[in-house]
């Protein structure tokens, strides 16, 4: 692999990255083994490149890996894999379909956070920010958990609504 | 349920999201919806790190100064109101260890507590047990009591940690690191060089000194330098001819360190590149370890002893370069391989043997030549934010004519000190192929 097959790399793999990144939500839902497993199924599609065939969906090759990487991470830990087949199948299959807004939707994503403020922020902070579990999230802003959680789904409805806004204005009428 | 409503479940373990997830995926419009919500929980946990990253370095002498000392008058106002110690460390058993405070030094016994600001000075190896059943075995060390926990001067110390309150773990600090706990089992090693923290079970946050927090989990090993050199990540030494067995043979393959074998060749004084030629970490140790310990610290050194073997013109530039790639969210840091070394043709001593360090960290990428800060530059990317393999790449463009040779390169996942850099040059000498 030259240099040129490095340039293509990261830039095939800056566009498949999102979708990658999805699937391995769905199957690990552990945000530490997403990061490790994003790592080691870059490392895997860079080393393998030369065996994509360029005629096929480069995201939807790497989000093949990901699925087998994510399988291997189960099973290295006795865990049953929670999607079935057809189910893993589809969801490739949309996280591939999705891959080119993905970008867009992760940078209204910051310019989106910029307005949101008080303790729907901070409870973002915590939780996806820092990894605390809802239980310490709620003890810290002094409610119930079940108030925490929605108070955390609320600000996500808020942000994933503000995303939705911003894509649409960039298209234009 | 909505497909945020089924993800939310479903990332929270409900197994009867199992179901909703499942239906979700076959209607493509609400497979998509489901994707689009595993994406805003991928990229809100990247966007929040990162801000949080970039407060850290805002943080300012003078806010840690006021947030000292009011968490000093907090301290003072709490014990004063309670007059008791939650921790009381007390002594199972005393193996000839000595407590230290107040001035004095006296011999430890079985059932001594070690009060705040006591210091406890272990030969051999002791147990101190804490009133929630928290087991902690010192050897070879000194173990100091602070306000919210203990400092490991030197030695080992292996923790068996009970369930901890989420607002007050049970804090171990280095003078290298800090460790807090809410319930874990891990082993502490502190030396003059670093602080080593291997974790058994459960998990703990570790902050490196200057550096961003994180959660190690069960069988992982960390570590953290102090004033010495970091460890390095990856560390080459091309004199050994049994690194490079590939090029011996001939041979190919996934599994060949080196490119562009025609055009380079090793021999006792290193291996020598000529224009084009590459190195690349692939197959060669663990590139992506050593791309997650970069990540974890937010921060790279690179350095390469090498030596020009031909003059080049002043407009000449002799490129080194680490690729990684920078995340998604903000496409113009991640279109293009990080170059780490840029020296001016006109700087490089020709025949002469030089170390070159590069640093990346804190948003500046810093260049230094035997020592000396040669550049210095604005960074627009951060390590923290790399995904995909490590690829380093030492390529003398510009060598019309001419070849580049390297003895020896480093890569530590941690920002080197111009004090480390030039401890480094001194040790280097040690390296350098015999005349």
């Amino acid at each position: 692999m030259d240099s040129d097959d490095a340039w293509r790399f990261t830039t095939l793999w800056m566009q498949a990255h999102p979708a990658v990144a999805g699937v391995l939500w769905a199957m690990v839902r552990d945000p530490h083994a997403v990061d490790d497993l994003l790592q080691e199924v870059a490392a895997a599609a860079f080393r393998g490149l030369e065996s994509w065939d360029p005629g096929r969906s480069f995201t939807a090759w790497a989000v093949g890996i990901a699925r087998h990487k994510a399988v291997d991470w189960l099973r290295r830990r006795a865990a049953e894999v929670p999607l079935d087949d057809v189910s893993l199948d589809r969801l490739g299959e949309a996280c591939t379909r999705c891959a080119p807004e993905l970008s867009a939707r992760e940078i209204a994503l910051h310019a989106c956070l910029e307005g949101l403020a008080g303790r729907s922020r901070q409870a973002l902070a915590w939780h996806h920010g820092e990894d605390r579990p809802v239980d310490e999230v709620a003890h810290r802003l002094r409610v119930s958990v079940a108030n925490a959680k929605v108070l955390l789904f609320r600000a996500r409805a808020a942000l994933r609504a503000c995303i939705d806004r911003r894509i649409v204005a960039e298209r234009g009428p | 349920m909505t497909p945020a409503a089924i993800v939310d479940a479903w990332l929270a373990g409900d197994p009867a999201a199992r179901a909703a997830l499942a239906t979700a995926l076959a209607d493509p419009l609400q497979a998509d919806e489901v994707v689009r919500e595993l994406h805003l929980r991928h990229a809100l946990r990247a966007a929040l790190r990162a801000e949080r990253q970039m407060a850290t370095r805002r943080w300012r002498p003078w806010h840690a100064l006021l947030a000292a000392s009011l968490l000093l008058a907090c301290g003072v106002v709490v014990w004063l109101a309670t007059g008791a110690d939650p921790l009381r460390p007390t002594l199972a058993e005393a193996d000839g260890a000595t407590i230290h405070g107040d001035g004095v030094v006296r011999s430890a016994h079985a059932g001594d507590t070690l009060p705040p600001g006591a210091i406890l000075e272990v030969p051999g190896r002791v147990r101190l047990v804490l009133p929630n059943s928290t087991a902690i075995a010192v050897q070879a060390g000194r173990l100091a009591r602070t306000g919210d926990g203990f400092r490991l001067d030197a030695g080992t110390c292996q923790v068996v940690a009970a369930p901890q309150s989420p607002d007050r773990p049970l804090r171990f600090a280095t003078v290298h690191a800090l460790v807090e706990v809410v319930g874990t089992r891990f082993t502490l090693t502190v030396d003059h060089e670093a602080t080593v923290l291997g974790v058994a079970e459960g998990k703990v946050r570790f902050t490196p000194r200057n550096g961003i927090p994180r959660l190690v989990e069960a069988g992982v090993t960390v570590s953290a330098g102090g004033d010495a050199l970091p460890t390095p990540v990856l560390a080459y030494d091309f004199t050994a001819a049994s690194t490079w067995p590939v090029i011996a043979s001939g041979t190919g393959g996934d599994r060949l360190p080196l490119r562009g074998n025609a055009a380079a060749t090793l021999s006792r004084d290193g291996l020598r590149l000529v224009p084009g030629a590459e190195i690349t970490s692939v197959g060669l140790g663990d590139p992506v370890a050593c791309l997650k310990a970069i990540r974890a610290a937010d921060a790279v050194s690179i350095e390469a002893l090498v030596r020009i073997e031909s003059s080049i013109g002043a407009d000449k530039l002799l490129l080194a370069e680490l690729l990684g790639f920078a995340a998604p969210g903000r496409p113009a840091d991640g279109q293009r391989p990080v170059q780490l070394w840029r020296p001016h043709g006109s700087t490089v001593a020709v025949g002469r043997w030089s170390l070159w360090t590069a640093v990346a960290a804190g948003g500046r990428l810093r260049t230094h030549a035997d020592g000396v800060l040669i550049a210095d530059e604005a960074l627009p990317w951060s390590p923290a934010a790399w995904v995909g393999p490590l690829h380093v790449k030492f390529h003398p463009a510009g060598l019309r004519a001419g070849a580049l040779t390297i003895a020896a390169c480093r890569i530590h996942a941690a920002a080197l000190t111009p004090e480390q850099i030039r401890l480094r040059r001194r040790e280097v000498t040690a390296l350098l192929p015999a005349p």
